[in-house]
């Protein structure tokens, strides 16, 4: 009950800061209990991967944060509000019909190198140039898709990569084109309500041909010599995976704004290790367990957190009929025994939300979030229960056994798992409650991530925990996974009404009558159950004091230390 | 001599074809993709990817050309970090040999000493107490030991003195070093200092040492010419394997103190399936391992006149 | 001088039989060893401290009020001595000896079936390392020539192969339980055996009863088996005794990759490594697993020490 009142106090605490518009501010400013690093206006903050530094071929969310403070896009997140601010782009209009896009380049933005001196100027060209890189196959770019909402581009992309049939396009036909220095000019092949999504995600930063040339595409930003930065920060040193140190940019255009002198990166492998670093003074900012959460918590120092946007469920493998699984009344029966609340308070022990419904939805249209638009359709009932429901479980199970012709012990289902402690504690925190209320006799098989991945691609395996972080800020983002079609459907749903209402949803203009859409998408999903959700994760991290104000954790940008105001 | 150490060396390339041979056919066997990200790849962009890396043609050609640029020194592109193998292995191990060299320093010296008292002073308190020292390195493991280092010498000393006297995790200085060369060397020094107790007793009850005694020979002249040189024999065997081991890093006390070694690739580019850091791992350490027993079966040679080594 | 009557003494006669007679019993190798073995105190009280944590292993879970898979949701992370507090379940009102995990499994039945894994595990692997190292150590070692050169190339090239790779690839092709983790680890471990035996056998073979066990026509397999590897005995069983705690730890990490014994079923190994996560908060969780496994280690040593007095021919007095 304690814990409950607190995580409501904390969200009442979040929403005032909100209000005043500051990012965030350091709950435990000033308590003296961990004062942090003590170079003078700097600070250390924990960054899992940092593998590739090339923006073009970045995957990962952390190494798109590095990028967020080391390029400019033509447009940013706010850290205030997580709303579309300029950035490289001073302004910008979009035609009638929403296919062609001009964005003004904002005049007098530097190139500087890794000595943090002036090399260039910043223009159109180097937009086009960035994303003819992004596009060209010989870089085989996993992230080309980005690009690709261009005019031709996807033409261009499969003519260039030799796929047979594929009529010739070349690059000048793609709808991007610098009109001048300043001026670039976008086609889009189709109406995108969220273009500017696309052109905010850190891949399409814009890249300095002259340099590019000079140093060679293989070599280039595999060093921090061997790359030049327009963001508020430039690299100046990067050992591979253990740290990189960006210093502040001086050519910044919003310089005057920007307080901090340096933002170290590192990388912790052991969580032990980064608990000490930060109680020692070594680093700043960090994310934390959910035992090292309560180890803070009774200390009487805060910890944060944050919604990434992340929705994690059970994959089921359900086109294979010689699988157990793929009997829809067992996949209920499952959901209805799984304890969601139970699962998070062991495992997590954080304020991760049980899933009431598959897709978080980070906006509604009239509600704050798309999830509560489809609580409200369903009459307030939750599609998940919170705690395991045992009637109705073993309701579903007894109709699955007759349906399989099986007794209880008789069931086969394997969760497969990729290896980690916190996966495996979660898989068998289910497993056991599998046991207990149904008497299946679940199998735990632990996988490498890699050998894992290909399983589930290939639909082999039954059950498989994963989770589905948002690109874009709308439903449509989450839910049309489970179309026939997509390559992210890794559980063999295939169901016409489903991908009907899709592709309603992909030309319906009327944001109301799109969402209801979108909540009839979230309850036949309820009712076929390719996807068993679980829970939405919270994010828990801890600031030390030295960070007074200004950062900011939010969906979409998992950093943004830009603006980070240093306790005195 | 000379004879011995070339036909040594020609054994050694061979070994090394054979074990780069196996390892290449070995990993391609290795489940999964390593392009398979958490999210969904065209088929086409998935054929770039394999074209980029080579990994489009069929698997022998892949073997041909890869045995071609190893001959050249070139060991490709690492696939998870786009930049060449050899760079990567090159910047690593100069850190995990810098703290590997430190570590066995520690463990030889100390650990043959204190295998070698123990021996002499047998069934005493000097004895127990060395092979309690030993027993706390074989019996706890290292994720525990660099933890517990971490904790109390690095975290709590701080606290209680105010003071920086061992960093808690990074490299750079020499103060970086102290800890994780402890901790890694503590666990060989363990085994050297049971080996050399054992094998000092074995040399204590032999016929030369009771001869150089009813010589006169001071006890002295006996551990130190006598004794020592014949005992250190076992425990110069299975040096061999731990240099190469220890110069090339380990996953766990890399980890812990967050050292930009070597040692964490032989793991993660397992994990991550990227076949050309595998390949550099596996010939890099092959070949260190190999030149480590060459080295090792030559000392035979200088330490134990009755080893043979033109046999 | 003191006189010494003469009649004192008197002369018993001859006899061949007594003259021949062995005053001592008479005592085969492995007798005199194990009389030695029992003599040795600290040796012996190895050999209970090894029984006993054998049988609390075997017996303990079987009389726990909890099973070792039970979650208590209500008291996660418990202390020592913690009362059961979940009514319905068959462990109501029973204590936690050791507290309760992360996931609010009871601690001492987790312990004592880390226990049976951990123990199967490290004494078969020790075994297999040692019957495998002496025989290919002794072969390569004694014949030396072109067939030592060849075996000893074949060990370098094992020994070159990334662990990881052999164990995944094992991984695919057998069931994951405890006789997949036997035989993953000992597709490596016999190697640093293996070179040890055949560095001695080297020095030894050049020793005079070994020329006299050639010269009186032993095969070479009976001038290996009963000449060379007694002799090698002493430093072989050192190293045995430190086989078992890599084998322990193998198998954390073995389960920390996927090869582990199956979940939720645990072992020493992979109980330290799940305490040492909570270890600033809830020490004894690594405390309890850790202490078992020194505890293992520290009687095998000791024991090992004891056997190699017994057993080894150049201490024999």
């Amino acid at each position: 009950m304690k814990n409950r009142l607190f995580a409501w106090l904390l969200c009442l605490v979040m929403l005032l800061t909100a209000s005043v518009a500051v990012a965030e501010v350091n709950p435990n400013a000033g308590l003296g209990y961990y004062p942090g690093t003590s170079t003078p206006g700097s600070i250390a903050v924990e960054c899992s991967t940092m593998s590739v530094m090339n923006t073009i071929d970045m995957t990962y969310n952390t190494e798109l944060g590095i990028a967020r403070h080391t390029q400019d896009c033509l447009v940013k997140l706010s850290p205030v509000d997580n709303q579309i601010v300029p950035a490289a782009a001073e302004s910008w209009e979009s035609s009638a019909d929403g296919l062609t896009w001009t964005f003004k380049i904002r005049p007098g933005m530097k190139w500087v190198n890794s000595n943090g001196e002036v090399v260039g100027d910043v223009t159109a060209h180097d937009f086009v140039f960035a994303w003819s890189e992004l596009l060209n196959p010989v870089n085989a770019c996993e992230y080309f898709n980005f690009a690709a909402v261009f005019k031709n581009a996807q033409a261009y992309y499969d003519y260039a990569s030799g796929v047979e049939g594929a009529p010739e396009v070349t690059i000048d036909q793609v709808g991007f084109k610098a009109v001048d220095d300043l001026t670039l000019v976008c086609e889009l092949e189709n109406v995108l309500p969220y273009f500017l999504q696309y052109v905010k995600f850190e891949v399409m930063s814009p890249i300095y041909e002259p340099f590019y040339t000079e140093v060679g595409a293989e070599n280039y930003a595999t060093s921090p010599d061997t790359a030049l930065y327009c963001g508020p920060f430039y690299m100046t040193e990067w050992v591979l995976e253990n740290k990189i140190v960006t210093k502040k940019n001086p050519h910044w255009w919003d310089a005057a704004n920007v307080s901090l002198d340096q933002i170290e990166w590192i990388k912790y492998v052991d969580s032990n290790a980064k608990m000490n670093a930060f109680q020692g003074g070594e680093v700043d900012l960090i994310d934390v367990t959910g035992e090292q959460r309560e180890m803070f918590g009774a200390e009487g120092f805060t910890v944060s957190n944050y919604i990434g946007g992340y929705s994690f469920y059970l994959y089921c493998a359900i086109d294979n009929p010689d699988r157990d699984i793929s009997n829809l009344n067992l996949r209920k029966a499952i959901s209805y025994a799984l304890d969601r609340e139970q699962l998070i308070n062991t495992v997590f022990k954080n304020d991760s939300e049980p899933s009431p419904t598959f897709a978080l939805g980070i906006s509604g249209v009239n509600t704050e979030t798309f999830s509560e638009a489809v609580l409200a359709a369903n009459g307030g009932e939750r599609l998940y229960p919170v705690n395991s429901d045992e009637a109705k479980a073993k309701e579903y199970f007894a109709k699955a056994l007759e349906e399989l012709g099986k007794t209880a012990d008789q069931i086969d289902v394997t969760f497969m798992v990729s290896e980690g402690t916190q996966n495996e504690l979660y898989n068998q925190v289910m497993q056991e409650q599998l046991r207990k209320v149904l008497g299946i006799e679940a199998k735990i098989e632990v996988l490498t991530i890699t050998e894992a991945r290909a399983r589930r691609n290939a639909h082999n395996y039954d059950l498989f925990a994963g989770g589905w972080g948002p690109d874009y800020n709308d439903p449509m983002t989450d839910l049309d996974l489970w179309t026939t079609t997509n390559g992210n459907n890794h559980t063999g749903y295939s169901s016409a009404a489903y991908d009907e209402l899709i592709e309603k949803a992909k030309v319906e203009t009327d944001m109301v009558a799109r969402e209801q859409i979108f909540v009839e998408c979230e309850k036949l999903i309820a009712e076929d159950m390719p996807i068993i959700p679980i829970y939405w994760r919270h994010e828990d991290y801890v600031v030390s004091e030295k960070m007074a104000e200004g950062y900011a954790r939010l969906p979409f940008q998992s950093y943004n230390l830009i603006y980070t105001k240093l306790a005195d | 001599m000379a004879r011995y150490i070339i036909k040594r060396l020609v054994y050694a390339v061979l070994t090394l074809f054979v074990l780069i041979t196996l390892v290449f056919f070995m990993m391609r066997m290795l489940p999964g993709d390593p392009f398979l990200g958490e999210k969904a790849i065209s088929p086409t962009a998935l054929a770039n990817m394999n074209a980029k890396y080579g990994l489009d043609k069929p698997v022998f050609i892949q073997y041909l050309m890869y045995m071609g640029n190893c001959l050249k020194g070139d060991l490709g592109v690492s696939i998870t970090y786009n930049r060449p193998v050899m760079e990567i292995v090159a910047e690593s191990f100069l850190v995990s040999a810098d703290l590997g060299i430190r570590a066995l320093i520690f463990a030889v010296i100390a650990g043959i000493l204190l295998g070698a008292i123990a021996a002499i002073k047998r069934g005493t308190f000097v004895d127990s107490l060395s092979m309690f020292v030993a027993m706390i390195g074989v019996s706890v493991p290292s994720f525990i030991l660099g933890a517990v280092f971490q904790y109390f010498l690095g975290l709590q000393l701080r606290k209680m003195l105010g003071m920086n006297i061992f960093p808690i995790q990074g490299w750079g200085t020499f103060k970086h070093t102290l800890l994780p060369a402890f901790a890694l060397g503590l666990g060989s020094l363990a085994t050297v200092s049971r080996l050399m107790r054992t094998s000092m007793l074995d040399v204590l009850s032999s016929d030369y040492i009771k001869t150089a005694r009813s010589k006169g020979l001071s006890q002295g002249q006996i551990m130190w010419r006598h004794a020592l040189r014949n005992a250190v024999m076992p425990v110069v065997t299975i040096m061999g394997p731990t240099v190469a081991s220890v110069l090339t890093g380990t996953f766990v006390i890399e980890s812990i103190f967050n050292i930009p070694g070597l040692g964490k690739y032989f793991v993660t580019s397992i994990k991550d399936l990227d076949y050309t850091m595998i390949g550099g791992t596996v010939v890099f350490y092959g070949a260190l391992l190999i030149i480590c027993t060459l080295v090792v079966d030559l000392l035979y040679g200088f330490i134990d006149p009755r080893v043979k080594l033109e046999e | 001088m003191e006189h010494i009557e003469k009649s004192r003494f008197a002369h018993v006669g001859e006899s061949a039989h007594d003259r021949e007679a062995i005053a001592r019993p008479s005592l085969t190798f492995t007798q005199d060893a194990m009389r030695r073995l029992v003599k040795n105190k600290v040796a012996l009280v190895c050999v209970i401290l090894i029984i006993l944590l054998s049988a609390m292993s075997a017996f303990a879970p079987l009389f726990s009020p909890f099973d070792y898979r039970e979650q208590h949701y209500s008291h996660t992370n418990a202390k020592m001595f913690t009362v059961c507090n979940e009514e319905g379940t068959p462990g109501y009102g029973h204590m936690h000896l050791f507290g309760t995990d992360t996931l609010g499994r009871d601690l001492y039945t987790r312990l004592w079936m880390g226990g049976r894994v951990s123990l199967i595990i490290a004494v078969s692997t020790a075994i297999i390392d040692l019957i495998l190292g002496c025989i290919y150590g002794g072969i390569s070692g004694y014949f030396g020539g072109t067939l030592d050169i060849i075996m000893m190339r074949i060990l370098e090239i094992i020994n070159g192969i990334p662990y990881l790779i052999i164990v995944i690839l094992l991984m695919m092709v057998l069931e994951p339980g405890m006789l997949t983790i036997i035989i993953a680890y000992s597709v490596v471990g016999w190697i640093p055996m293996a070179r040890l035996v055949r560095g001695q056998v080297v020095a030894l073979k050049q020793q005079e009863y070994v020329a006299a066990a050639e010269a009186m026509g032993a095969s070479p397999a009976r001038v290996i088996a009963k000449h060379l590897l007694p002799n090698t005995l002493s430093v072989v069983i050192v190293r045995v005794t430190l086989a078992i705690p890599n084998a322990i730890f193998s198998e954390a990490y073995l389960s920390y990759i996927g090869l582990g014994i199956p979940l939720p079923r645990c072992s020493w190994g992979s109980l330290a490594q799940l305490g040492i996560q909570n270890f600033r908060m809830y020490p004894w969780q690594l405390l309890i697993p850790a202490v078992c496994i020194s505890l293992t280690m520290l009687a095998f040593n000791m024991f090992g020490d004891g056997l190699r007095d017994a057993f080894d021919p150049k201490l024999r007095r």
